[in-house]
């Protein structure tokens, strides 16, 4: 069993998976609490239109889905913005157009389906070794800021009015947390696959939130699930051959419900309680 | 200079719209140190967008606003200023937060962005929650929380920094009118100590007169001043409805309380 761990290329995908799953883990708290967990969702869609304009060009088609898929997620911003219309709808628009490019232009240009295929599933056990350090260093980058901003973030997913008395610059942290799901989705997208950098960001804050009494206790519990998940899901499909992004999805899921039940055998009772007075 | 004399609110000819849909006009008062503004007035008035405005949520269609001397867009002291929103009716009772980091989140006004907390924070946390009665509910999650005491959270969020002035949207709605008598005794109590309050609150019938202003608004600003001359403004029942009759008869029955002329 710990044989597994000697080989190189296990050794770099966990690396990867274990610094982009707390990076989708953490940032995935403050989406899902903020009512933007379909961000990463929708994102995975532009990357893929992204992927495609790259590989029309023969060129490139990391950097294009990158410049593609952080200018789609400002867009996002800018809908809601100017045309004062809900997170998941302007998700949604952003989105539908986003792999609606991304289908036409495959279409036209025909050959590189295959190639396509590989950035929507992934494959964490053949990563190579740039794209393990680029994948590592913008993990650390995204988890780091989230870090030192940790309070002002906070206080704006708790309520972005009261944030902004005082004197927390809410706007200029909408935006910040529109580049970096860009960032994490592209990143994690040549790594672990489009669909699974989607669920990162949604299954371990998720299954936090049904344990945790804190805050902080949130992103702590969010990031371990994440690894958990990615350690279990590559020794599980490694040695049940089984492909890689989806195990990891599947034990995040297995997590989840875990998560739930203790919620509801041991947490839920003390819930509710009623008025007593001020020192109830 | 004395307490009463330091301005710390001056609006002058305040209107915002919404979609070109005018939703307050005209709006000109100005409080210091000590006051108690009642904000009163009809459904859909503009008093939460007036206040919003005031604290810069929403930005003005036109009018100046002066914090403490100083013009909304370039006033940078947000820890003289607390605001407890109308909270209650849109809260998430799922959101996974303590008692204590809601509370210490009311720091943030006086902090640089990257400064960190230390064990001096936790003690103005338990202080605080003190001043509300709730510290020995610090560790419990908010979701759990009744009104009352998520009220009580909000405010203590909201006094740890010692504002000078101090905002209230409805504090009380939803809650228990025990709650409410209690909670109002805390503002009260901190108005003495010289706060200025700016309070919107529907339910007059439970009020006192300790208030010694009143802005009256339906849009346009109707009434401001002290409160006894809202209660010699005979001839504005027009305007005023109910809301005359109600304030200035517990006004009356305030001063027989009091021995008041």
């Amino acid at each position: 069993m710990l044989e597994l761990f000697t080989y190189g290329f296990i050794q770099r995908a966990i690396l990867t998976g274990i610094f982009v799953g707390t990076a989708c883990a953490v940032l995935g708290v403050f989406l899902v609490l903020r009512r933007y967990a379909l961000i990463g969702h929708g994102l995975t869609h532009v990357a893929f239109g992204g992927v495609a304009v790259g590989l029309l060009f023969g060129r490139q088609p990391f950097w294009a889905a990158l410049i593609v898929t952080l200018l789609s997620s400002f867009g996002i911003l800018k809908l809601q913005e100017r045309m004062k219309i809900y997170a998941d709808v302007a998700i949604g628009i952003v989105s539908a157009v986003g792999m609606a490019v991304g289908i036409v232009i495959a279409s036209i240009a025909g050959g590189f389906n295959v190639d396509l295929m590989s950035y929507l599933f992934g494959s964490i056990l053949t990563i190579g070794m740039s794209e393990f350090i680029v994948s590592i260093v913008i993990s650390c980058i995204v988890i780091v800021f989230i870090l030192l901003f940790y309070h002002d973030l906070f206080a704006m997913t708790f309520d972005e009015e009261s944030a902004r008395t005082m004197g927390i610059k809410v706007d200029r942290y909408n935006y910040f947390f529109a580049a970096v799901s860009a960032f994490v989705v592209v990143v994690g997208m040549r790594v672990v696959g489009l669909l699974l950098v989607a669920a990162l960001m949604i299954l371990p804050a998720t299954t936090s939130l049904q344990v945790s009494r804190t805050f902080r206790g949130s992103l702590i519990i969010s990031a371990l699930a994440a690894i958990i998940s990615v350690v279990v899901g590559i020794v599980i499909s490694f040695w049940l051959d089984l492909p890689s992004g989806g195990t990891i999805v599947l034990v995040n899921f297995a997590l989840f419900i875990l998560a739930f039940w203790i919620k509801k055998l041991f947490l839920e009772k003390g819930d509710a309680a009623p008025d007593l007075g001020p020192n109830s | 200079m004395p307490i009463k004399e330091t301005a710390v609110l001056d609006v002058k000819n305040l209107a915002f719209s919404y979609n070109h849909w005018p939703v307050i006009e005209d709006i000109t008062f100005s409080l210091v140190l000590g006051d108690y503004l009642w904000v009163i007035g009809p459904n859909g008035s503009g008093k939460t967008t007036l206040v919003k405005n005031i604290l810069g949520i929403l930005s003005p269609k036109s009018g100046t606003i002066r914090l403490f001397g100083k013009d909304l867009r370039a006033f940078d002291r947000w820890n003289r200023i607390a605001y407890v929103p109308q909270k209650i009716a849109f809260f998430d009772p799922y959101f996974p937060a303590s008692v204590r980091e809601v509370c210490a989140m009311g720091l943030l006004s006086e902090r640089d962005r990257l400064s960190r907390f230390g064990a001096d924070d936790d003690t103005r946390v338990d202080e605080a929650l003190d001043r509300v009665g709730i510290r020995k509910i610090r560790d419990r999650r908010i979701g759990e929380l009744s009104g009352g005491q998520l009220q009580r959270v909000l405010l203590a969020k909201a006094l740890i920094t010692n504002p000078q002035l101090l905002f209230l949207d409805e504090p009380t709605a939803a809650v228990e009118p025990s709650v409410r008598e209690d909670f109002f005794a805390i503002v009260d109590d901190l108005n003495a100590r010289g706060t200025a309050i700016v309070l919107i609150n529907h339910d007059i019938a439970g009020m006192h007169i300790h208030n010694n202003k009143i802005l009256y608004i339906n849009r346009r600003q109707v009434f401001f001043g002290e409160g006894k001359q809202f209660c010699l403004a005979q001839d504005m029942s027009d305007y005023f409805g109910s809301y005359q009759h109600v304030i200035c008869h517990q006004h009356t029955d305030d001063e027989h309380d009091t021995g008041g002329n």
